[in-house]
């Protein structure tokens, strides 16, 4: 019982720690998601400026290669991940209006086209967060008051969940060690010499049940030896030092 | 417990803890994003490219791709060899045009996944 109270205490300070190390890492994540939030956005309004001058310079017709071309002639194509650097879009997704609201594809857009944040579409629940950022933004060809379509852009957080822990792993760890080292400190500082109380006494009382056990075996040992010693004396021939001087 | 092993416990314990497995390596990869469009006849169509960054070549690749419905079922699931100039073999920093299209109603994708499998 003493051993398991002992256990369950270490195991509450290292509960303590634990969440202190996971809340500033998930501070360092959130601030990390934000940043790819913004860039998101901001990729997300450069292609449909493209998108833009792309159907006004082709009259409306529209190839999937011919656009991939000319996205690499007019920005690159490296320099469209190359500044998101750790997390990178996997998908750039062309809806034109009239397929979203033919219901032929779900863009994750209202009927305005604006990004609708309770659709399933913008959600993926994975490690117990969502772990997917959508940014929309629509594009108008001819200055259009509606939108032509939408461009959509997903990204996954899981490759930001990974770089925070590989910038600030060694930290956490060495984090962990020194709070364990000032909790044990702390135990120590805290630790109070037991003062002696003879009115409330200080043994247990199964430390008193063998001490008087041990009285008693003591006694007896005194008492056999005693008949013994009185025995020696009578003998004559054993020599005694005192009785010599 | 002596200081040695003490020392020897620490030392083997930071010799094993290392995030060097988290950083991305250089391989296979795709360059820039994919580009997804709804084609007329109501498909699904992605365009896109792939950059050897192994400092390799490469002997057989693979672009695999799998949609899934709501429910999280795979409803397709697509694989396209990636060939390089020289046949199923990708040149050091050889970069590679894909383009392919589903069959399924695109209303029904849900989410997707598209991973690169390679051998060196």
């Amino acid at each position: 019982m003493y051993f398991f109270k002992r256990f369950i205490v270490i195991a509450l300070i290292q509960l303590i720690i634990f969440s202190f190390i996971f809340t500033l890492f998930v501070f360092s994540f959130n601030q990390r998601r934000e940043v790819s939030k913004i860039q998101s956005k901001a990729l997300a309004s450069v292609i449909a400026e493209q998108a833009s001058n792309y159907f006004e310079e082709n009259n409306g017709k529209f190839s999937s290669n011919e656009f991939f071309s000319f996205l690499d002639n007019r920005i690159g194509v490296e320099k469209l991940t190359s500044a998101f650097n750790v997390n990178p879009p996997e998908l750039l997704a062309l809806y034109f209006r009239s397929d979203i609201l033919r219901g032929v594809v779900n863009a994750g857009t209202d009927i305005n086209l604006i990004k609708d944040d309770n659709s399933p579409f913008n959600k993926s629940n994975k490690f117990f967060f969502n772990n997917k950022y959508v940014a929309i933004k629509p594009f108008y060809v001819n200055s259009s008051e509606k939108p032509y379509g939408v461009v959509r852009i997903e990204t996954s957080n899981i490759p930001i969940l990974t770089e925070v822990l590989y910038n600030n792993g060694i930290f956490y760890m060495l984090l962990f060690l020194i709070l364990n080292n000032q909790a044990f400190l702390f135990y120590l500082w805290m630790r109070k010499k037991k003062s002696l109380d003879i009115e409330t006494g200080y043994l247990k009382e199964s430390s008193l049940g063998s001490i008087k056990i041990m009285h008693k075996l003591l006694g007896d040992i005194i008492v056999d030896h005693s008949v013994t010693d009185s025995g020696k004396k009578n003998s004559s021939n054993i020599l005694n030092i005192d009785d010599k001087k | 417990m002596s200081f040695v092993r003490l020392l020897f416990i620490t030392f083997t314990f930071f010799c094993f803890v290392s995030c060097e497995s988290l950083k991305n390596k250089p391989s296979l990869n795709f360059l820039g994003p994919i580009l997804e469009v709804v084609n007329d006849d109501g498909k699904l169509n992605y365009t896109g490219r792939v950059v050897n960054n192994s400092g390799k070549e490469i002997s057989t690749a693979f672009l695999r791709y799998v949609a899934r419905n709501k429910d999280g079922k795979i409803i397709e699931a697509i694989t396209v060899p990636i060939i390089g100039s020289e046949g199923s073999d990708i040149l050091e920093g050889e970069v590679i045009n894909f383009d392919f299209t589903l069959r399924i109603e695109t209303r029904n994708v849900h989410s997707k996944q598209v991973t690169l499998d390679y051998r060196e």
